[in-house]
């Protein structure tokens, strides 16, 4: 368990452990974008 | 120096911003095709016209609102002229749809006038893509369509059944039959589109002229036609006063005018303005189509 927390560890330092949190960061942002609530549906009143 | 350090000291965040801009536009590229051909999503009437009218420029274009929409058969007519009536559609979208290049007219454009057609006011539907600012994200813009695609799709994957196509042979509204007189007479007097003052109109008419000096200079003919409206009712003088001033523009710029405002008996009409599509609607394509085709 030791060895395994010290390697995550280590990945955190790396290039590609960054750009996983970056795209991860992103796609988060972009579900808040769509989850967040707007006018909704238009509703047809003529 | 600053300028490096200050890029040092938050390359994170303004990559985060780089690709979350990137991802956007992805989204919109990929998820925009499939939004109007999948058959899943409710469309707009601009939507559906796209999905109709898949090609890059739409030679001939008779546009319009819901009059439009119930009155120019295209599928009988024999001018292939794109029915572009749109839901609360006034001329001023027409001008943001051309100026962004959101639609590209070939050689003709008729645009089918009312006063509700020129109303600055009016209401329109949000979801039509030109009331999309430029700094607006696509997902945001398309949330609602996105939260269908998403909750959809996972619903599918964990049950394994595929989401259904339930709206793919959606057309734009259409209006049968006529009101009775009490009934039309009720609807004019709740209406809150009566006794408008022209002031109201003065941006839609100023995007008149936008447009016909904008068809001059791309070598696209542009033409109007003035509506049918019921002739059981009585054209109020606010009306009168619109009808006027767009003729004065089109008049102005060298736009040839139609008036079809008494051309057709009141058993054409569903209402005020609205023809009905089984009868009233041939009566107009028999009227216009030699025009069109002119």
């Amino acid at each position: 368990m030791a060895a395994l927390l010290k390697q995550l560890k280590a990945w955190k330092n790396t290039p590609a452990y960054r750009a996983a949190a970056l795209v991860v960061y992103a796609v988060m942002l972009l579900l808040v974008l769509i989850y967040f609530t707007g006018n909704g549906e238009f509703i047809y009143e003529l | 120096m600053k300028v490096a350090e200050f890029l040092k000291r938050h390359r994170f965040v303004l990559l985060l911003l780089v690709l979350v801009i990137a991802l956007d536009w992805a989204v919109s590229a990929l998820f925009q095709p499939y939004l109007i051909q999948s058959g899943r999503f409710v469309l707009n009437d601009f939507e559906l016209t796209r999905r109709d009218h898949p090609e890059e420029v739409w030679d001939r274009v008779f546009f319009g609102n819901s009059v439009v929409i119930s009155a120019y058969r295209e599928d009988i007519s024999e001018s292939g002229y794109v029915n572009l009536g749109l839901d609360y559609g006034v001329v001023t979208d027409l001008w943001d749809m051309v100026r962004k290049g959101t639609i590209t007219i070939g050689s003709d454009l008729v645009v089918g006038l009312s006063d509700l057609t020129l109303y600055d006011h009016f209401e329109t539907n949000p979801t039509y893509p030109w009331h999309r600012e430029f700094y607006e994200s696509y997902c945001y813009f398309q949330r609602d369509r996105l939260r269908i695609f998403l909750e959809e799709d996972l619903k599918a994957l964990v049950t394994g059944s595929a989401p259904e196509a339930l709206y793919a042979d959606r057309q734009k509204a259409h209006y049968t039959g006529s009101l009775s007189q009490a009934e039309l007479d009720e609807k004019v007097a709740n209406s809150q589109y009566s006794h408008l003052p022209i002031e109201d109109f003065q941006e839609n008419l100023r995007d008149l002229g936008k447009l016909a000096d904008y068809c001059a200079s791309h070598g696209i003919r542009m033409r109007a036609v003035w509506m049918p409206l019921n002739p059981s009712l009585e054209v109020s003088p606010e009306t009168r006063a619109v009808y006027n001033q767009a003729k004065a523009v089109c008049e102005e710029k060298g736009i040839e005018f139609l008036d079809l405002e008494s051309a057709l008996d009141a058993s054409c009409f569903y209402d005020i303005g609205h023809l009905n599509y089984e009868y009233g609607a041939y009566r107009f394509m028999e009227v216009i189509d030699p025009w069109l085709l002119s």
